[in-house]
């Protein structure tokens, strides 16, 4: 809506402007003073609330005009949005009783631009409008963005416990956080290579840790917030509310979101690759390791050991930072060299192709062929090895040609690596090629000449996270297994006494702490003797007693047989046992909200007919119920359960008790029969 | 605004705590429960100035703690839209200026930040500044602000205000 002038005086000249461009008027505000001769004579106020949006020109001392239009009020377009209210106008965008991001209008904003402040969102147009302010800036003060990991990047967090001669080493923290403690080593050449980058680069961290942790980090590696300021992306920030999906492309949204303009100037450091889509702008890093055994805190991981970490022999040795820090500092320069001779009027330079550019002088000129490391059956343009090579620069050919300059073999003798020899090229180990990548610099092939003594390398360095993991993973051992065979044919065997069951279930406790896979199938095979000897011994006697009983009971009996015959589980019997279980677990978790161990599904309805029987949370007992029973052992497997004490006490009570009712009811029946 | 207020409070006690000094642990264990909480209704209990009456006790079947309804009186903090407090500047960003109005923290949009006052990310800490450099806002500086809106959650309030109006920004220096 426009505001004219509408005073019918002459010679009227604008006054002081009562409210400033862009803001949000209420009703009946004043927009301007008008003076005649120099005396103020009256206001200008605006009709509706709206944001204010002044005539061109409109200056104090200019000369109004009847009609002229003096300002526009438009409707707020709730361009900022925090917590559902509009940063403008303040006004309250939730549905009434609505949860957060219900609005009832339309807002305009939808790109979260502050890092630690997911709930603070903006419109694409003032993102753009920022962005680009940003990027202006950044380029006046001649610098680049760069989005340093953490964990296994320039540091290494531990939280188990380590020994005490490893204080020798500097750069070591000790902090507790949530309840637990962490030590976190820097990467050697941690401090001066942040220093030195944040003199050429605008530095953000981007975690996959937690926001308290990536802050605790944070403030180890830069006290006073001069480095990374709150530039700091973590976690809890990357998995906000707005972006349910767990999905690494997340992270690629966020960056989108930080950089509205886009990614032109962004670098990034990162031990792996996979987070980033492969990304051009990364320069990936050898992950550093400090301690022994200890991956990236932040990934996931069920380890209890508690031992004291062991320090990698290597570490301190670590002169990663430093290569990195001349190959940031060189793309730093290329760019801004480019951008000088480009001229500034053009389209903004994308660092990406600078980086691809000096990547590819790395192996460039070298010819590679590959012997014993793509395995047969597999396209060569598909490994990981071949991209790797093809990024730094190198030619990679099928076969052995003159103009190859290197040959890249697993194993000494091939016929591709001795026709090399004799053409005299390069004949190097897998290792060269890595040791380029991770320099930015062609490695002198004389140290990883491939000779008969080289053995075919044991993982990979870049990323050979998993091929460690999966060599330190537990085995199950031969004594543990034939533990297990002799659990089953105890249990099977001990069908006639009635301690048998307690003795089981003290058993699955034991090995519950060596592995849980072993227990599950431990576990069953448990079940089933129980409900063998269960089912045989009660079928015929509670078949007469209580017709209602009947079928489950035939079934059970039936299955019970069935196990006689075959103790080691058909296929067929497997899927009822698991079947078994799902059903136990339904049943046992509905129990547990009610805080008894009471059977409570269909099945067991028909079970509870025998009021005693039915409720009896017993686990040592000699029951009908065999649902019941194996409710009790699941149960058992519980350490953390507060109730298993007390829990077991009224079992054996209960148990005693209904032993006794047991007896007199089958005198009862013997009786009546 | 600040109200003084009559309210209630339940407290939850301890067997072991059953003795001499039971009113004390009463009182303290109310303080520890309820100084520094926020609800949406009375927001922000700042201080409790007087305990009224300790009701009796209750036993709770089954557990052995005894619930004692406790009324008391506390000074709240509630803010309202329109009112205008003074605030201290928790943090800058190109989006705008985040405060702390007591418990209360508040967010002030770049559109309700005076027009002359520009953000500069430059500075050995961001700030928003007018070109002569005559009125900066930074970390930790003390400013006045309007509050334009808030939002009300359970147990939380959020504010937004603005800095367009006759004697707000930066509150001169004493």
């Amino acid at each position: 809506m426009e505001i004219r002038f509408e005073e019918n005086e002459t010679e009227c000249t604008a006054g002081l402007k009562k409210a400033s461009e862009g803001s949000f008027v209420l009703e009946d505000a004043v927009l301007l003073e008008f003076k005649i001769n120099g005396k103020v004579a009256g206001k200008i106020k605006t009709p509706c609330e709206g944001v204010v949006t002044f005539a061109r020109g409109l200056k104090p001392g200019a000369v109004l005009i009847k009609g002229q239009v003096i300002a526009t009020i438009s409707e707020c377009k709730h361009e900022i949005v925090i917590k559902d209210m509009c940063g403008t106008c303040g006004k309250d965008l939730r549905e009434k009783g609505g949860r957060a991001g219900q609005r009832k209008e339309q807002s305009t904003a939808n790109v979260s631009m502050i890092h630690h402040v997911p709930e603070l969102i903006v419109s694409d147009s003032l993102a753009q409008q920022i962005g680009s302010a940003d990027e202006t800036n950044l380029v006046s003060n001649r610098k680049l963005v760069l989005l340093v990991d953490l964990d296994q990047t320039i540091i290494h967090t531990s939280d188990k416990p380590m020994s005490e001669d490893s204080e020798k080493h500097k750069d070591i923290t000790r902090y507790g956080l949530n309840h637990r403690k962490y030590i976190t080593k820097l990467r050697p050449h941690t401090t001066e290579f942040l220093n030195k980058m944040a003199t050429m680069y605008e530095m953000h961290i981007v975690t996959y840790g937690q926001r308290q942790y990536a802050h605790k980090i944070a403030q180890i590696l830069d006290p006073e917030a001069r480095l990374f300021g709150q530039r700091i992306l973590s976690r809890d920030e990357l998995f906000s509310a707005q972006h349910k999906t767990r999905n690494l492309k997340v992270i690629i949204l966020f960056q989108k979101a930080l950089f509205p303009c886009g990614d032109n100037l962004v670098v990034i450091i990162d031990d792996r690759a996979d987070v980033w889509m492969y990304s051009d702008a990364l320069i990936q890093i050898k992950p550093y390791r400090f301690f022994k055994e200890v991956g990236d805190i932040n990934a996931p991981q069920n380890s209890k050991e508690q031992m004291p970490v062991q320090i990698e022999d290597d570490a301190h040795e670590d002169k990663v930072l430093e290569e990195i820090e001349r190959v940031l500092t060189n793309i730093h320069d290329k760019y801004y060299e480019k951008y000088d001779l480009k001229g500034s009027d053009q389209c903004l330079l994308d660092v990406k192709e600078v980086i691809k550019e000096e990547r590819r002088k790395v192996l460039d000129g070298c010819v590679i062929v590959f012997s014993g490391i793509v395995p047969t059956g597999e396209k060569l343009e598909r490994t990981d090895i071949y991209r790797l090579c093809q990024q730094f620069g190198a030619t990679i050919l099928p076969e052995v040609t003159d103009q190859v300059t290197h040959i890249v073999g697993a194993r000494y003798g091939t016929q591709k690596i001795h026709q090399a020899l004799r053409l005299g090229k390069f004949v190097v180990t897998v290792q060269w090629v890595y040791a380029c990548v991770e320099k930015w610099m062609k490695a002198d092939e004389k140290l990883f000449e491939l000779t008969k003594e080289s053995t075919p390398p044991i993982g990979r360095p870049l990323g050979s996270k998993y091929v460690n993991d999966l060599a330190n993973m537990d085995t199950i051992g031969k004594a543990a297994l034939a533990d297990m065979n002799n659990e089953v044919d105890e249990a099977l065997s001990d069908e006639d006494e009635d301690e048998g069951d307690d003795d089981d279930d003290g058993n699955n406790e034991e090995n519950d702490l060596d592995d849980d896979d072993d227990d599950d199938n431990n576990e069953k095979s448990g079940e089933n003797a129980k409900e063998e000897e269960d089912g045989t011994v009660n079928a015929d006697e509670s078949g007469e007693r209580e017709p209602v009983e009947e079928k489950p009971n035939k079934e059970s009996g039936n299955r019970g047989q069935k196990r006689k015959h075959c103790p080691e589980m058909e296929d067929e019997e497997e899927m009822m046992t698991m079947k078994h279980q799902c059903h136990i677990k339904l049943s046992l978790s509905q129990s547990r909200k009610e805080g008894r161990i009471i059977p409570q599904t269909d099945d067991d309805a028909v079970f509870d007919v025998d009021d005693e029987k039915g409720h009896i949370p017993s686990n040592s007992m000699n029951d009908d119920d065999d649902d019941g029973d194996d409710e009790d052992n699941e149960d058992e497997d519980q350490p953390e359960s507060d109730d298993d004490d007390e829990f077991e006490d009224m079992a054996a009570l209960i148990e005693r008790q209904i032993s006794e009712a047991a007896d007199e009811k089958e005198e009862d029946n013997e009786m009546e029969s | 605004m600040f109200f003084h207020l009559s309210l209630d409070h339940e407290v939850c006690l301890h067997p072991k705590y059953f003795g001499p000094n039971l009113n004390e642990t009463i009182k303290q264990k109310l303080f520890n429960e309820v100084e520094g909480t926020c609800t949406g209704k009375y927001g922000f209990v700042i201080a409790v100035t007087t305990i009224d009456t300790i009701g009796h006790g209750l036993i709770q079947p089954g557990r052995g703690f005894v619930i004692y309804p406790v009324r008391y009186k506390a000074i709240v903090f509630r803010p309202f839209k329109g009112q205008v407090v003074d605030g201290v500047v928790s943090q800058v960003n190109k989006v705008g200026i985040f405060c702390d109005i007591g418990p209360l923290s508040c967010f002030i949009s770049r559109h309700c930040i005076p027009p002359d006052m520009e953000f500069d990310p430059n500075s050995e800490k961001p700030c928003y500044k007018t070109n002569d450099e005559a009125t900066v806002i930074r970390n930790d500086d003390e400013i006045r602000v309007k509050l334009i809106g808030t939002r009300v959650d359970a147990n939380d309030i959020f504010a937004i205000g603005t800095l367009m109006d006759d004697y707000l920004g930066l509150c001169p220096a004493e």
